[in-house]
């Protein structure tokens, strides 16, 4: 039996787009046609009539239900707007101006957010990707290949865990080689990466058996810039380290290895790692270790079953001990160096987009002023506020997106500034692109801007009204005080923004005075170093420093070179630690320090100061009485009131004793953030005394970039031995420059954005001041004509303005608080609670308020007594 | 009418559909009574949106009849034309005849 009622899904439907107040009335008009047409055509005809209707009905519903209305309401807002701009092109431009350089500022920087923060890394399922390393008295160190193993052999924790390790061989074509940076890869590391060779294929377990044939592939730069992008190149054979390696394949241009993300030099070329078991070395720490885990395996539980192989471990292998398993997703890894500052920045340029809005709604603010008697007739005849704060919504969106439109351009050329002056230290920033993230984050930016601009003057018009303060009568000039309240609380909101930025700013300018402040105990500028090595494997030390010594003499004779010494490496290279034994009064005294093994124009080339005794000389030979000469720190420190010059010290107790000749001034060697930790120096010629071996040079110009010298060095070394191969070319005040580049990049952008917001403060105070002081024409005529002096005059309107002002900065002070706390990793020797700098940008803050407010308020104080009285 | 939209054509339709009913229209007798008339189907919805934008050009009002004397019987909501309504209908339908050049044409048009 067919039922006699409407369908129960149609009638839903129909519930669901009619409008409340309709919903009653149209279930009834169709429900009662529904029985007429039950009774004359059949239930069955009715209910599909009634399907029918429902279905044609919800279209016209629906848009009545966004009431069109206001659609042909928007668009006439948005004439109206348009009109408003042109009316007022000097403010309108400002406003737009305004907002285009905050829009544009945050677009460029969440552009940079985005790249490196927000995008996926370019693997598949890269949020299944960890990064594992281990944590060895409480220092981060990458993996030996017996605890890789064991790793990799747990189970239930991995999908697959591959490792990498980075790793440099000379490329041999024709006589010259070059020394190239790659991979050492386990063979399942691409394979779990989800990538491919571009040309030729991928590494199999095959290619690590003992015995396999030696294979390579190579990187898309590598294959352009050396192979001419030659596809025949599979199959080939090229040599590394004057080992043939038959190219399987090349990997695709846009591929990023995981070692590729923050280093400079990004690898040219892969080699399968040789199978890897438990018995493999557990001392050596080389690997980096990548790992996918397993479905349904969080990070907590992997690193709960690898901590407990790691106890495991630690009862067998002295080795393993306080040893400990980490891990963390991939790219929360890569980017962890960059993520405090980044998400800093990013707060810091939202305030100025927030000081840009609240300008533009004092802008607005102003202009509702004047039409202030307009509102309050159409308030009487019954206009809805909500339609008035709609038109003003309108309006604040239409100068927000003129301002987002050339603010997209801004941000777009801010980008590719910002990515240019970037540090290398910033991993991703390759390969930017507007993708619909950053542009749905502007769009978002744009219209709460917008919004917030319009709303802002609106709601304050209409609160005016609420307490009938508008004046129907119109003419009057006297504002009324709670548009000045309104006002000042935007500008105090203003300072405070700007007050938070600059006392980041500030803290990052104390934290590079300070940088800049330490030194490094050896001169950087005009020295070139460079690393040499012999073709393969190791040479016999004698005719090493025989190479070197060669080289040495005939490089000094360059014209325009200063000096040349040769070492094992350089400070901000490398350089290697050990043990030793102190032998005085009393007991040997075991210690560590810094070792090197250097020319004895080492000291003379990089300018570090004799304190004592003397450097080395002719005398000190390979057969003479070992010597050392050690750094003032060593005296300090491991001396304690022993004279050290003739003081004996022993790298262990088998080994000979050293005898040291001087002191030297203090060095830190890896740079700025290092400690100065005590020096040893062994004489290069004193062969015997040392186990590296001498592997780089350095050469001191008299004056200008010593990289113009570099192809006379080269020529004098190929001369002198052809096979040698130069590499890490490398300026040292570039390497140092490069270690404190991120901090002033830090400062730099921060700075910037302080001086913006700064700016536009200024701006917004000073327009707030004389729109006030504007009003207040009559008052100030009539103070004035009864004798109130004119500084009197000036000092009561600055003096509010800075009332208002001081509000913002006590706010803005807690929120610089805040901010400094959560950025305390980028500070170097600075507190957060630097008494210095918040004293300096509270001063700024009221000195920079009080020049904005003067020349209004003088201005003001100026004007004819007579005139205002008349004209109220 | 003054500066203002032209009245679109199925609002006129409507306004028509009320003017005929005497002011006692309602949803149902004016869906009706257009839907005859012009021998396509009407939604019920359409009817109900364009009232809602007729009332709010002012050109109609709404009053509400008592309940209906029987069971679960509902108000219903009674549509008539305001004095501003009948000079918009009037003006868009002499204006009408004015634009078209000659009524016989409307047969030619056919």
């Amino acid at each position: 039996m067919t039922r006699t009622a409407p369908p129960r899904f149609a009638a839903w439907l129909l519930r669901a787009v009619t409008p409340s107040e309709d919903r009653a009335f149209v279930f009834s008009d169709l429900h009662e046609e529904f029985e007429t047409y039950a009774s004359s055509h059949g239930v069955t005809w009715a209910r599909r009539w009634y399907v029918r209707q429902v279905l044609t009905s919800i279209v016209p519903l629906v848009a009545a239900r966004f009431d069109p209305p206001r659609v042909t309401q928007f668009a006439q807002h948005v004439r109206h707007s348009l009109g408003a701009v042109r009316a007022a092109p000097g403010a309108s431009a400002a406003a737009i101006t305004t907002l285009a350089l905050g829009i544009g500022a945050n677009t460029a920087v969440f552009s940079v957010v985005d790249a490196v923060l927000l995008r996926p890394l370019p693997y598949t399922q890269p949020e299944r990707l960890v990064s594992v390393w281990q944590v060895r008295s409480g220092q981060r160190t990458v993996v030996a290949p017996g605890d890789y193993a064991e790793y990799a052999a747990a189970p239930h924790v991995f999908e697959a865990l591959g490792a990498y390790m980075p790793a440099t061989r000379a490329l041999s074509a024709g006589d010259a080689a070059e020394e190239l940076p790659g991979d050492v890869v386990t063979v399942n590391l691409f394979p779990m990466l989800g990538v491919q060779p571009a040309l030729g294929r991928t590494f199999t377990p095959e290619d690590a058996r003992p015995g396999a044939a030696a294979t390579v592939i190579v990187s898309s730069a590598l294959w352009h810039s050396r192979f001419a992008s030659d596809a025949s190149i599979i199959g080939r054979s090229v040599s590394l380290n004057g080992e043939p390696q038959i190219v399987i394949g090349v990997m695709p241009a846009d591929f990023v290895p995981p070692s590729g993300f923050a280093s400079a030099d990004a690898p040219t070329f892969f080699l399968p790692a040789p199978e890897v078991s438990t018995v493999a070395s557990r001392a050596d720490r080389t690997l980096h270790l990548i790992g996918r885990l397993a479905p349904g395996v969080t990070l907590a539980q992997a690193a709960e079953v690898l901590n407990r192989i790691d106890a495991t471990l630690a009862t067998h292998y002295a080795a393993n001990r306080d040893t400990r398993a980490a891990l963390a997703s991939l790219d929360r890894d890569i980017t962890r160096g960059v993520r405090v500052s980044l998400i800093v920045i990013l707060a810091c340029v939202g305030l100025v987009v927030l000081i840009a809005s609240v300008n533009v709604a004092n802008l607005l603010i102003v202009q509702a002023m004047g039409h202030r008697h307009e509102f309050a007739i159409r308030l009487a005849l019954g206009a809805a506020r909500s339609d008035i704060i709609f038109e003003y919504a309108v309006r604040g969106l239409v100068l927000a997106t003129a301002g987002a439109t050339s603010g997209i351009a801004v941000g777009i050329w801010t980008r590719d500034l910002l990515i240019a002056a970037a540090p290398a230290s910033i991993p991703r920033l390759n390969d930017l692109t507007l993708n619909p993230r950053v542009l749905g984050a502007t769009a978002l930016i744009t219209v709460a801007t917008g919004l917030m601009a319009g709303a802002i003057p609106a709601l304050q018009l209409l609160s005016d009204s609420r307490r009938g303060d508008l004046n129907v009568t119109a003419k009057s000039s006297a504002s009324s005080p709670r548009a000045r309240r309104w006002q000042g609380a935007l500008v105090a909101a203003e300072v405070a923004a700007a007050v938070i930025i600059a006392l980041g700013a500030g803290l990052l300018v104390r934290s590079v005075i300070q940088l800049n402040r330490i030194d490094v105990g050896f001169e950087t500028e005009r020295v070139l170093t460079m690393r040499l090595r012999p073709p393969q494997g190791n040479v016999d030390p004698a005719a090493r420093l025989l190479f070197f010594q060669h080289v040495s003499e005939r490089i000094a004779r360059i014209p325009g070179v200063q000096s040349v010494a040769f070492a094992n490496d350089f400070p901000l290279r490398g350089g290697w630690k050990g043990k030793l034994q102190v032998l005085g009064r009393g007991e040997p005294v075991d210690a560590a320090a810094e070792f090197q093994a250097v020319s004895d124009s080492y000291f003379a080339t990089l300018s570090v100061p004799l304190l004592r005794g003397r450097f080395f000389d002719a005398t000190d030979q390979g057969d003479s009485p070992p010597v050392i000469v050690v750094s003032q720190t060593f005296a300090d420190q491991l001396l304690r009131g022993q004279e050290p010059i003739g003081a004996i010290v022993r790298r262990n107790p088998a080994a000979p004793a050293l005898r040291i000749v001087g002191v030297v001034g203090e060095i830190r060697r890896n740079g700025k953030f290092a400690e100065a930790a005590p020096q040893v120096f062994f004489p290069a010629t004193q062969t015997r005394t040392y186990a590296v071996g001498l592997e780089a040079l350095a050469v001191r110009v008299v004056r200008g970039d010593p990289r113009t010298w570099l192809p006379a060095i080269r020529q004098v070394i190929a001369e002198e031995d052809a096979q040698q191969t130069l590499s890490r070319v490398r300026a040292l005040d570039e390497l140092l420059k490069a270690s404190v580049a991120s901090w002033r990049f830090n400062m730099l952008l921060l700075t910037s954005f302080a001086g913006l917001a700064l700016m536009l403060a200024i701006v917004g105070v000073h327009g707030v001041v004389a729109h006030a002081a504007a009003q207040r024409t009559r008052e100030i005529g009539i103070r004035t004509a009864l004798g109130a002096s004119r500084s009197s005059i000036i000092a009561s309107i600055v003096g509010s303005a800075l009332r208002w002002a001081a509000a913002g900065v006590c706010v803005g002070l807690v929120g610089a608080y805040l901010l400094a706390r959560g950025m305390a990793a980028m500070l170097f020797n600075t507190a957060p609670t630097d008494a210095l700098t918040y004293g300096m940008v509270t001063g700024l803050m009221l000195i920079a308020s009080l020049c904005a407010s003067y020349l209004p308020a003088r201005r003001a104080a100026a004007a004819d007594p007579v005139h205002a009285l008349r004209n109220p | 009418m003054g500066k203002g939209e032209y009245l679109g054509e199925f609002e006129l339709y409507v306004m028509a559909a009320v003017a005929r009913l005497a002011d006692e229209g309602y949803g149902v007798t004016i869906r009706r009574e257009i839907e005859t008339r012009s021998t396509r189907s009407v939604a019920i919805g359409a009817v109900y949106a364009t009232l809602s934008r007729l009332e709010q050009k002012g050109y109609v009002d709404f009053h509400f009849s008592d309940p209906r004397p029987v069971q679960g019987g509902r108000s219903r909501k009674h549509v008539r034309l305001t004095a501003r309504g009948r000079r918009a209908l009037a003006e868009a339908t002499s204006m009408l005849a004015r634009m078209l050049p000659d009524l016989s044409l409307l047969a030619k048009l056919r």
